[in-house]
């Protein structure tokens, strides 16, 4: 009986060899050119152009702060402002690797963090570039300020809706032995009325994908084959 | 390692057969034990981790020689097919980085490999053990998120009804709770839940050490775990929002943590206290009720 022992032991180490060969090791993102935020988003586009004061709610980690100027992680706040004096807030945090730096940066998160409160939580679809995107809507409320926020989180060319869709898109890379990239795109805007807020953002989100290169725009809504 | 060494001289037919499954289930498990160390255990929900770890590895050694000392009456067919399901899990959660998969696995890899080596005999030596590396598993924060939640509505308002009778001039907007000029956030930390699911283990480890006479009573104890936890949990938020109203916010956040740690005593002493009831009152005749029986 005592080799029961040894090949169980044999059989151990083999499956923890064939983890090894098989946990995912390309970074999607190495493929392509670098992408840099700052250069691809344009600072006009439509009716839109950035303005100059900023009033951003960021994620709970300033040392995310410090890596903008790393392209592997990084994370544009821009405020933007119409002909209408409208104002919409964009903010887009990437990583090459789908992983929970980007966790920080969910909404739900850096704005509790920030002592908001989220007055509502809703799942919703934008269509805009002819596909439709899953969203996040959420009303977060801090004193007076009271701010409508629309985001969704992309996995390498998709936009999962909830959060076991991107541990689903995640493995069907990493069953590829491929690391996903991904992206967190959220606008809000400061304004007590959510419906007219929701509609605005949705008017600015459709200037501005349309605004992006061709090239990058699957990276910021997805392939979108469901669309 | 230093302690098994010196076992190993005293009883060296132990270490002497085990060592290549001890040796494997190291290969297999140590880096998630590392990954656990670096990520989760971070978490205070599972801030507890290598407690429950220490408590996992101390039952089983305890137990090593009565599982040594087994005849080998091998159940092959469902050790195998047990070990080599877990087997897939632990290479499917490990390699895509699934720690509910990665860490459950330990079980099955765990039992299959008992039942392949000894028998269910051996299960019924280490079901404990087994059975607490449960409260290893991260649960997805899917799951979290939807119990959070709602204990966090619930205890704000308990909180707010409770403080209200009692003339304090306190409000309530969702989970913000205001008392004089001040305002308080019942946070995710505040709902309980950190302090739920340590205790859960603790109690249930207090249960299975104490093993009293009769499944009621055990059966009483397991069940009284989770109220106390939640009412322990509540008077914890009322010390915070008082103290915050006498002593200002400073003041309340000084105090944040060592509430908590005081919660968690407080609590293991009424279950304590509980089965001291119980023994005095209920079970003492029981026990020789049921002894009678058997």
């Amino acid at each position: 009986m005592i080799n029961r022992y040894f090949t169980i032991m044999y059989l151990f180490i083999a499956s923890f060899g064939l983890t090894i060969l098989l946990t995912p090791s390309v970074h999607i993102a190495d493929d392509k050119e670098p992408m840099v935020l700052e250069d691809i988003i344009p600072k006009y586009f439509g009716d839109w152009e950035v303005a100059k004061d900023q009033v951003f709610v960021t994620a709970p980690t300033p040392e995310i702060q410090e890596l903008q100027s790393d392209i592997y992680q990084q994370v544009l706040m821009r405020t933007y402002k119409n002909s209408r004096g409208e104002r919409i807030m964009l903010a887009i945090a990437y990583g090459n690797d789908q992983s929970d730096s980007l966790q920080a940066h969910k909404p739900e998160v850096c704005y509790s963090f920030q002592g908001f409160q989220i007055l509502s939580n809703k799942n919703d679809k934008l269509f805009i570039s002819e596909r439709h995107i899953p969203v996040k809507r959420l009303v977060a409320q801090k004193g007076n300020r009271i701010e409508p926020i629309t985001y969704w989180i992309t996995v390498g060319n998709t936009v999962p809706s909830t959060s076991l869709q991107r541990k689903i898109e995640k493995l069907k890379y990493g069953l590829n032995r491929k690391i996903p990239d991904g992206m967190l795109v959220r606008v809000s805007s400061i304004s007590a009325n959510k419906n007219k807020e929701f509609m605005i953002q949705e008017q600015f989100l459709s200037s501005w994908i349309e605004s992006v290169a061709p090239e990058y725009k699957n990276k910021f809504i997805g392939r979108g084959e469901k669309g | 390692m230093d302690s098994a060494q010196t076992v190993s001289q005293s009883q060296p037919n132990f270490l002497g057969k085990w060592w290549p499954v001890l040796l494997g289930l190291l290969v297999l498990f140590l880096p998630t034990y590392i990954t656990l160390a670096n990520t989760t255990w971070h978490n205070d929900v599972y801030a507890h981790g290598p407690i429950i770890l220490a408590v996992v590895l101390w039952q089983f050694w305890k137990k090593r020689m009565d599982i040594a000392e087994l005849p080998e009456k091998p159940s092959s067919v469902l050790g195998g097919s047990t070990l080599l399901f877990g087997l897939l899990l632990y290479i499917l959660g490990r390699s895509q980085d699934i720690l509910l998969f990665e860490v459950g696995s330990e079980i099955l890899i765990i039992t299959g490999t008992l039942l392949l080596l000894k028998g269910t005999q051996a299960i019924r030596i280490v079901w404990f053990p087994i059975l607490f590396l449960v409260f290893l598993i991260p649960l997805p924060s899917f799951m979290l998120d939807a119990m959070t939640g709602p204990l966090k509505q619930e205890i704000s308002i308990i909180v707010d009804n409770l403080l209200y009778a009692m003339n304090y001039p306190i409000s309530r907007s969702g989970v913000l709770l205001s008392i004089g000029p001040y305002q308080l956030l019942i946070a995710d930390a505040c709902s309980g839940l950190n302090s739920m699911y340590a205790l859960s283990a603790l109690g249930i480890l207090f249960v299975y050490l104490r093993g009293r006479a009769t499944k009621l009573h055990n059966t009483l104890l397991l069940l009284s775990i989770l109220p106390i936890a939640f009412l322990t949990n509540i008077v914890r938020v009322i010390v915070l929002v008082l103290v915050t109203y006498y002593q200002g916010d400073a003041a309340g956040a000084s105090i944040h943590d060592i509430a908590a740690a005081m919660e968690f005593i407080i609590a293991l002493i009424l279950l304590m206290a509980f089965d001291a009831v119980l023994i005095m009152s209920v079970f003492k005749k029981r026990n020789a009720e049921v002894e009678g029986h058997d």
